[in-house]
C-alpha cells in the first residue's frame, strides 16, 4: 500500500481519540538535534470539525485482535486495514516537524500479533525518533493494556507523555463491551506508571540532571455515553485517579456509534453538551478546589446540562452569596461565576494597594456580566434585581440560555487547547 | 510644527528617542522614512540612526523604567498600527517619571495604546509559530512565505532558531517584501528581491499531498464546525497555508 494510503486510513482510525494536547512539557533542543517544546502548546491547523491539530495524530496499524464494541478497529468491522513501519512514522513525524505542520506524534496502536509485539513496534518508532533522527520535538505514546511493563517504560523514557485508555468507567461496562481486555491490564500500568513518574520527579528534585520519565504526565480517556454510568461516578472515577494515580489529565470522548451493536444504545449524535459539561466539572475539580459531591448536590446523578457546573453550583448554593470583592478571601472569590484563578488572584493583589471600585473591578478580568449576581462591591449590589433567590435564577438562566449552548458546541473537543487555569 | 524623520529602524527609533529626552519635548510628528510626507509648515528635523544613542537609551528603559517596558516597547514598535512611533515616545517619556508603574497604569492612554499594541503582536506572533508553513526548497533550505499584520519575522525567527536550530531556512514577510535568513545559529534581515532559486525539492509535494490528507483525514465529520474553524484560524492566514490555499482562490 501507498504511505499516503496507509496514512489515510491509519489517521482516520487514531481521530477519535481526543487527546491532543502538546502542552506541559519542555523540552530543550540540542545543537544538533530538531525540535524543542513549549511548555503552552501550539495549534498547527484547526481540521473541518474545529478541533486543534497540533500532533501527528496516527495508529501504528488499526488491525486488531480484540472486538471492543464501541470501538471503528474492532476485529469484526469490515474496513480497510493498514500498519506503518516504525521507520514510515518516524520520517514523517519529521517532515511534517521541519515544515512546521505539527509539534510531534501522537501514536497509538490497535493491538497487532500480541501486546507485546505492538508495544515493541512502538518503543521502536520512538527510539528511532529520539535517537536517530535526534527529535526533541512532543511524543505522546499510548501504553498497550497487556504488555510487558519493561517495554511501557523504555516508552516512558522516551515519551513527553504515556497514555492508557480506560474507556470504559466501570469494570461492569468493560466486562461487557470490552470483553478481552481486562480491567487489571489497564489499571496496573498506569499506577505503575504513575509511581514513577513520582519518583523520578522525586529524584530530579535532589539532582537535577536524573533522568525524565514521561515529563508531560500521563493521561487517560473516558467514552461518554457508550455504557450507563452516571456523571457522579464517572467524576469520582476522575477524581480518583487524579489523587492516586499521578494523572496528568482525563480526557472525556463523547460516544460516536460506529456500527450497531445490541450492546450500545443507538445514538443518533455523539452526547457533545454532555462531554463539555464533564470538561468544565474536571476543571472544577483541577482548579477551583471543588468536591465531586458538591456537584452533585440534591444526590442527582448527573449534572444539569442546562447550565455551566460552576454557575449551577452558586444557584444551588445562594446562600452563601453575595460576596463582597473587598473581603472575600481566595477560595471565596474563586467560587463566583465569572472569576477565575486569574483575576480571582489580581482582585487579592489589587486589595492590598486600594480599595477595588465597580469601576476597577472591570479592568481585573472578571466576567462581571455573571459574576455581578454574586457579588457586592464596596457594599453595594449591582445585578439591577434584588438579591432573591428567584429573580436571579431567573434572570441568570434567560442570559446563559442562549451564549451557552451555542458556546458549547463551539467548544465541544477544543478543550484541550484552552490554557489550565484560565477560564472562568 | 516639529517633525521628526527617522530611517525606520528600531535603532533609528530608539535614537530618536535619545532627541526627545535631551531636548525634554515630544515632536508633533514622527514619521518613518517611507512614508514620509514633506509638510510645507512643519519644522523637519532628520534624525540619523545610532547604535551607541540607541544602546544607551535600551539600557536606560531597562534599568529605569522596566524590561518589561522595554519589551512592550519594541512590540509596539512591531506593531506598525498607526499612530505607534508618538504612543511609544510617550510612554517612555512618561515612564522616565513614573517607573515600572507606568505599565499598570490604566488611565494614561498612551500605557493602554502600548499595551494594546504588544498583544496584538504577541497574539499574531503566536498564531503564526502555529501556522507558518514551510517548504523544502532544492537548496535545501526551508522557506516560508507569509503574509502578516505586524513586522514579527525576527521574534519568529527567535522561536525557530531554537527548534529548527541545525536547518537553514528563509521566513519571507511577503507584504513588507523582507525576509528573514538564517543558517548556523545565526540570522539577518535582507530585502526579498536578494532571494533566488526558491525552487521547490522533489520530494516537496509528496509532503503536501501527505499533509493535506492527514488533514482531511483527521476530522470528524459528524463534529463539522467550519465556524469554529474558521474563528481560531481566520481567512485572512489562509493565503500559504498548504491544506487551505486552494480555498482562497
Ligand atoms: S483493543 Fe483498542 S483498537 Fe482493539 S478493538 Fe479494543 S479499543 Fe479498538
Amino acid at each position: 500500500m501507498e504511505l499516503i494510503n496507509k496514512l489515510e486510513v491509519l489517521a482516520d482510525s487514531a481521530k477519535y481519540d481526543v487527546s491532543c494536547s502538546s502542552s506541559g512539557s519542555s523540552r530543550q533542543n540540542s545543537p544538533e538535534g530538531m525540535g524543542n517544546s513549549a511548555p503552552s502548546g501550539i495549534c498547527h491547523s484547526w481540521s473541518d470539525d474545529g478541533r486543534c491539530i497540533s500532533l501527528l495524530k496516527t495508529l501504528f496499524t488499526n488491525s486488531c485482535i480484540y472486538d471492543c464494541a464501541y470501538c471503528i478497529n474492532r476485529a469484526s468491522n469490515d474496513r480497510p486495514r493498514a500498519s506503518f513501519t516504525p521507520r514510515q512514522v518516524a520520517e514523517l513525524t519529521i517532515n511534517f516537524y521541519k515544515r512546521n505542520y505539527i509539534e510531534g506524534l501522537f501514536l497509538s496502536s490497535g493491538i497487532k500479533k500480541d501486546p507485546d509485539y505492538t508495544m515493541e513496534q512502538i518503543v521502536e518508532t520512538l527510539r528511532l525518533l529520539r535517537e536517530e533522527y535526534k527529535f526533541n520535538g512532543y511524543i505522546h505514546a499510548k501504553a498497550i493494556p497487556g504488555s510487558d511493563l519493561r517495554l511501557i517504560f523504555e516508552a516512558g523514557q522516551l515519551a513527553d507523555r504515556i497514555s492508557v485508555n480506560i474507556e470504559l468507567p466501570s469494570r461492569e461496562s468493560l466486562k461487557n463491551l470490552a470483553p478481552q481486555k481486562s480491567a487489571l491490564d489497564i489499571l496496573n500500568p498506569m499506577k505503575n506508571i504513575g509511581s514513577r513518574i513520582g519518583e523520578a520527579r522525586e529524584n530530579r528534585r535532589k539532582y537535577r540532571h536524573a533522568e525524565k520519565f514521561v515529563p508531560a504526565g500521563q493521561s487517560t480517556q473516558l467514552i461518554v455515553g457508550a455504557s450507563p454510568e452516571s456523571d457522579y461516578r464517572i467524576m469520582k472515577l476522575a477524581d480518583g485517579l487524579y489523587s492516586s494515580y499521578n494523572l496528568k489529565r482525563v480526557y472525556y470522548s463523547a460516544f460516536m456509534p460506529v456500527k450497531p451493536d445490541s450492546r450500545l444504545p443507538a445514538l443518533k449524535t455523539p452526547p457533545l453538551l454532555r462531554e463539555h459539561r464533564l470538561y468544565q466539572a474536571d476543571w472544577l475539580l483541577r482548579f477551583y478546589d471543588f468536591e465531586v459531591e458538591e456537584l452533585f448536590s440534591g444526590y442527582r446523578a448527573n449534572l444539569d446540562y442546562r447550565l455551566d457546573p460552576k454557575l449551577n453550583w452558586a444557584l444551588n448554593n445562594l446562600d452563601r452569596f453575595p460576596v463582597e470583592i473587598n473581603q472575600a478571601d481566595y477560595h471565596e472569590l474563586l467560587r463566583v461565576p465569572g472569576i477565575g484563578p486569574r483575576s480571582a488572584r489580581k482582585i487579592v493583589e489589587t486589595r492590598q494597594e486600594t480599595r477595588i471600585s465597580y469601576q476597577n473591578l472591570k479592568k481585573l478580568g472578571p466576567v462581571l456580566k455573571r459574576a455581578k449576581y454574586f457579588i457586592t462591591c464596596q457594599g453595594k449590589y449591582r445585578a439591577g434585581i434584588p438579591f432573591r433567590e428567584d429573580l436571579i435564577k431567573v434572570r441568570v438562566r434567560e442570559q446563559e440560555r442562549g451564549n451557552d449552548y451555542q458556546q458549547a458546541s463551539l467548544f465541544a473537543g477544543v478543550q484541550e487547547e484552552k490554557k489550565e487555569g484560565e477560564k472562568a | 510644527m516639529l517633525h521628526y524623520i527617522y530611517d525606520g529602524s528600531f535603532t533609528g527609533f530608539l535614537t530618536l528617542v535619545h532627541r526627545v529626552l535631551s531636548e525634554k519635548r515630544i515632536p508633533d510628528r514622527i514619521s518613518g522614512s517611507d512614508s514620509y510626507q514633506p509638510d510645507l509648515f512643519s519644522q523637519d528635523v532628520i534624525i540619523e540612526a545610532e547604535g551607541e544613542k540607541a544602546d544607551r537609551v535600551a539600557e536606560a528603559i531597562i534599568k529605569e523604567i522596566s524590561r518589561k517596558c522595554y519589551r512592550a516597547v519594541y512590540r509596539c514598535f512591531l506593531s506598525e498600527i498607526d499612530g505607534f512611533e508618538k504612543a511609544a515616545v510617550k510612554f517612555i517619556y512618561r515612564g522616565f517619571h513614573s517607573g515600572e508603574r507606568i505599565y499598570q497604569d490604566w488611565t494614561d492612554p498612551d500605557a493602554a495604546f502600548v499595551r494594546r499594541a504588544e498583544k496584538m503582536v504577541n497574539r499574531e506572533l503566536h498564531r503564526y509559530q502555529g501556522l507558518l508553513r514551510f517548504r523544502m526548497l532544492e537548496s535545501e533550505i526551508l522557506y516560508a512565505p507569509y503574509r502578516p499584520e505586524h513586522k514579527i519575522s525576527n521574534l519568529l525567527a527567535w522561536h525557530f532558531s531554537r527548534r529548527l536550530a541545525a536547518e537553514r531556512w528563509i521566513i519571507h514577510d511577503r507584504g513588507r517584501n523582507i525576509a528573514v535568513i538564517y543558517s548556523n545559529r545565526e540570522w539577518l534581515e535582507i530585502p526579498a528581491e536578494e532571494l533566488k532559486d526558491l525552487k521547490f525539492a522533489g520530494e516537496e509535494e509528496q509532503y503536501q499531498k501527505l499533509w493535506i490528507k492527514f488533514f482531511e483525514s483527521i476530522s470528524i465529520k459528524m463534529r463539522k464546525n467550519l465556524k469554529a474553524q474558521s474563528r481560531f484560524m481566520p481567512k485572512k492566514c489562509w493565503e500559504f497555508l498548504i491544506e487551505k490555499e486552494n480555498n482562497t482562490k
